[in-house]
């Protein structure tokens, strides 16, 4: 690894404790992000990338694994210990509706990252989220009003202001676009991209729709049941992914394209997503998948980076034994 | 698209909503749409674009104190259901028209089993013994692709997945084999694989029994993917008719070239390398109950002139089944 | 904004209620006449003033009981009285059953169960019965019976607060200001808190009625304090003489019944102001 990597976890674990038994919602994951990276995870409802997200930066304490943050292990960090990590780890959440406190003005909710940190005097604040409101594409008139009174995409333009106030390295974006309208997203998907590129902050970027993964990330990384399946630089994932369930995912791709351009060709699935609190053995995609053979119900897959595509990691027996 | 080849027409639709001012605004203003068997039409637009109202109107599933119904005629085999009694409307419902929502968990009865909510909305509407629409509920679960479908019969919405949902959803509205299925956003809260079974399924579907189907969506993917001709909505009025292959290749008015400029593409990018930044429509939509005289798109059009803000656009049909409401539509092509 | 905090819309929107305006102007008689008590009944309530048994709307308003004492007088006392249990038991009760409920919540867990098993076991006790013997046991005396009131009607405050606090700590908002590094204390106060205090508000304002109604029982069935007079008690010393003196029963039951229906009036309409679908 090179030492431009902001954080890194390895054989990470949450579990779920519910009413019908614990989920294994995030199930030893490897995963790093450098510097200026936009790591893309994509995967379908309840695959446990939002937990994967949230316990990266220590919304969730792992059961297990490590999270290498700088140069210590913060997996387990007390809360007092992970106070003054907060604002350099950050989230972005997918509801704009949810994520702002709907009885607190914009300018408290953008004062309460400097206050809580003790960063400036009362006027000093005003200025700073005076200036932080016009970061994020809006007047800073905005600042007197409620979340309410404004529209979804500027809800979430300030939802992304608090989350880089305090200059974060890491920044967690749960589905940042896919509660807004068409129209709105490209604005917002701009603005996140600008700020990376002055910020040189590490994302990962959260998303179940491919096209936005596509075009925001570096690499791209797609988890089904709690696993990682794939790993791989962009281009080669879109080109060519390796793994049927990463093949399904991006077969299933509408482009809006005329009809006459041939599309890619369907790699089918069968039914819905198996319960997570009794996954296939073996490889857990094995029960939907369009090429499974007797080993794959017998032993997991490893995660192997595949001779003739360095940087590329997929875990599944057919393209491990060929 | 000519008249008589159609199985619904609407004409000069306009549906009213009550604002909190007690004045009366256009919702849908104006809508013209053919719908051919056999034939999907995409109703696309952003939230607030009248799009949803748009199928609720033809239903007339309106709510009453705050909406009418103020001019045009829906025209179902014959009959204007504008005119219907609510009795004849409550028939033609399910029975010509039906309808798929959104959200698959709250438009099934949450304490009863699936097989008997399509069991019952067949009994609604035809004759025919309580054993006999169980065993056409199980035929109808198996025809929507659903696996072991006596044993599922017996399950209630919540053991099911979303998708099954979905299916069972559309199930219930193909129970009298309409003549038109209207889809609300029918995939937006499944997941992609999923998604693309349930648009295989009502676009085997309406092969097979040549029914109409009127797919509203905000997503241009699959417009492109399932829809044979597409129709571009905003604030309230149709802006852009075409069909899918003319539609894609060029779209006419600014807000569709807008709106299918936005969409991320990441094919052409990787393959070019530029991911520059994407489209922007500038601003938001506007609310339905503060237009002004003019286009209602003009604020955030890269293409305005002097003339837009004038008046609203007519929509000019250059052919059947094609036209636009821009004034400088000649120019921008 | 409807905000509690900003006081001008809710109380705008309580007194453009009919109800509300009601429950207002009986309750403002009922403070100013325990407010100015001593002014006008400078003697105090157990005085006797006048003979026994005086019909009311003669010499005395309100008549005078079997001893002398002028009713009218025991009325503005006991309305002191009342309304002291109400506010004093309902404070104890709001700030127990906060504090609690909005832990539990907050924290979930072994927190949680722990403090909801103690709760339940509150619940469990038959509340009028309960205060009953609580008094019967440390005596009756008023911080007694203010007490008793109390422990036996948090618990149910204590979970409307509890389920209310675990809707909001769910939300997205709470997740980023735990991401931001916010204490759990401030967390609580500034951000779930006026999300539950409408809620609290409303059952409060039952709650005060509730109170007074305990405290009326308590008195009537001799366990208030016997150096204070209050409307319980007058019921209570009446019951014998209520064929002679109906005046006796009557007068101070009223007093409770509109007291008690103010403040249930004006709970609704607090409900009504403070809730966000009745919002233009």
């Amino acid at each position: 690894m090179t030492d431009d990597v902001l954080i890194e976890a390895r054989d990470l674990t949450k579990l779920h404790h519910t009413p019908g038994g614990v989920v294994r919602a995030v199930d030893g994951i490897d995963l790093s992000i450098r510097r200026g990276e936009t790591l893309g995870l994509v995967g379908e409802s309840g695959c446990g990338k939002s937990t994967l997200g949230r316990t990266l930066i220590r919304l969730h304490e792992p059961d297990q694994g490590s999270i290498r943050y700088g140069d210590r292990d913060i997996a387990h960090f007390s809360r007092r210990e992970l106070r003054p990590l907060r604002g350099e780890l950050q989230m972005v959440f997918q509801d704009p509706f949810a994520s702002l406190n709907p009885r607190r003005s914009i300018r408290q909710i953008l004062t309460e990252p400097f206050s809580i940190h003790g960063i400036g005097n009362r006027r000093e604040r005003r200025q700073i989220v005076d200036e932080l409101i016009e970061k994020v594409g809006l007047h800073s008139d905005f600042s007197e009003r409620y979340p309410h009174e404004i529209s979804g995409g500027q809800r979430q333009r300030i939802a992304i202001a608090r989350a880089i106030a305090l200059d974060p390295s890491v920044v967690v974006c749960d589905e940042p676009v896919s509660a807004l309208d068409v129209s709105v997203q490209a604005q917002i998907i701009n603005l996140m991209r600008r700020l990376q590129a002055s910020s040189g902050a590490a994302y990962l970027f959260i998303s179940h729709d491919l096209s936005v993964i596509g075009y925001m990330a570096d690499r791209i990384a797609v988890m089904y049941l709690g696993e990682i399946v794939e790993d791989a630089p962009k281009a080669a994932l879109w080109k060519e992914p390796l793994h049927p369930y990463t093949q399904a995912l991006f077969s299933a791709i509408a482009q809006p394209d005329p009809p006459s351009v041939p599309r890619r060709k369907r790699v089918p699935v069968e039914g819905d997503i198996p319960s997570a609190i009794n996954p296939p053995s073996g490889c857990r995609f094995r029960s939907r998948c369009p090429f499974a053979m007797p080993i794959c119900a017998e032993r997991k897959p490893e995660l192997k980076e595949p001779a003739d595509r360095p940087g590329t990691h997929v875990s599944c027996h057919l393209v491990n034994s060929a | 698209m000519t008249t008589s080849s159609s199985v619904l027409s609407v004409r000069g639709l306009r549906t009213e909503f009550l604002s909190s001012e007690k004045t009366w605004f256009p919702v849908v203003n104006h809508v013209d749409l053919e719908v051919a068997p056999g034939e999907t039409l995409a109703v696309v637009g952003e939230s607030g674009c009248g799009k949803s109202m748009l199928a609720h109107s033809v239903l007339r599933l309106l709510p009453k104190k705050i909406s009418r119904l103020q001019g045009g005629e829906v025209l179902l085999g014959g009959r204007d259901l504008t005119t219907l009694s609510d009795e004849k409307m409550r028939q033609v419902r399910g029975n010509d028209i039906s309808m798929v929502f959104q959200e698959p968990m709250t438009s099934l009865n949450p304490l009863m089993t699936v097989g008997n909510q399509i069991a019952e909305s067949i009994l609604e509407h035809e004759d025919i013994s309580t054993a006999d629409a169980t065993r056409r509920s199980v035929e109808l679960m198996d025809l929507v692709g659903i696996s072991e479908p006596a044993v599922r019969a017996h399950h209630y919405p919540f053991q099911l997945s979303g998708g099954l949902r979905q299916r069972i959803v559309i199930a219930i509205a193909l129970a009298c084999k309409p003549k038109v299925l209207i889809a609300d956003e029918p995939t937006t809260a499944l997941d992609v694989t999923i998604q693309a079974q349930v648009l295989r399924l009502i676009d085997d579907l309406k092969t097979e029994i040549g029914m109409g189907v009127i797919l509203i969506t905000h997503d241009l993917g699959v417009v492109a993917e399932w829809a044979q001709r597409v129709m571009i909505m905003y604030a309230g009025r149709k802006v852009e008719e075409a069909d899918a292959e003319t539609f894609f290749q060029g779209p006419a008015h600014p807000y569709s070239q807008a709106l299918l400029g936005s969409v991320p593409r990441p094919d052409a990018q990787i393959d070019s390398g530029d991911f520059a930044p994407l489209v922007e429509i500038p601003g938001t939509v506007p609310p339905l109950n503060k237009l002004g005289p003019g286009c209602a798109f003009a604020d955030r059009c890269a293409h305005r002139t002097a003339g837009c803000t004038q008046a609203v656009p007519d929509f000019i049909e250059v052919a059947p089944g094609r036209g636009v409401a821009c004034i400088n539509a000649g120019d921008l092509s | 904004m409807a905000d509690l905090l900003n006081k001008n819309s809710v109380l705008r929107k309580i007194v453009t209620n009919v109800s509300g305006v009601i429950s207002l102007v009986i309750l403002g008689i009922i403070v100013l006449l325990a407010i100015f008590a001593p002014v006008l009944y400078p003697d105090g309530p157990f005085e006797m003033v006048g003979n026994p048994f005086m019909p009311p709307f003669g010499e005395f308003l309100f008549g005078t009981d079997m001893l002398g004492r002028d009713i009218a007088a025991g009325i503005a006392y006991g309305a002191r009285i009342s309304l002291l249990v109400g506010l004093v038991a309902t404070f104890i009760i709001v700030l127990l059953g906060t504090v609690i409920g909005g832990l539990a919540g907050y924290y979930g867990g072994w927190v949680d169960t722990l403090m909801m098993r103690v709760t339940e076991f509150f619940q469990t006790i038959p509340t009028f019965i309960g205060a009953i013997v609580i008094v019967a046991i440390l005596g009756p005396t008023l911080p007694n019976v203010i007490g008793a009131i109390a422990i036996v009607s948090w618990a149910p405050l204590a979970r409307l607060v509890r389920a209310e606090v675990k809707k909001t700590v769910n939300l997205e908002y709470i997740e980023a200001c735990i991401a931001l590094g916010m204490s759990d204390i401030r967390i609580l106060i500034v951000q779930i808190l006026p999300n539950v205090l409408s809620t609290v508000v409303v059952a409060g304002s039952l709650m005060v009625a509730t109170a007074i109604l305990f405290e009326s029982g308590l008195s009537f069935l001799g366990l208030g304090d016997p150096n204070i007079m209050t409307w319980g008690f007058m019921v209570g010393a009446g019951r014998s003489a209520i064929r002679t003196a109906w005046w006796m029963v009557t007068i101070p039951g009223l007093a409770i019944l509109f007291t008690v229906l103010a403040i249930n009036l004006l709970g609704d309409a607090f409900n009504e102001a403070l809730n966000p679908r009745s919002k233009r």
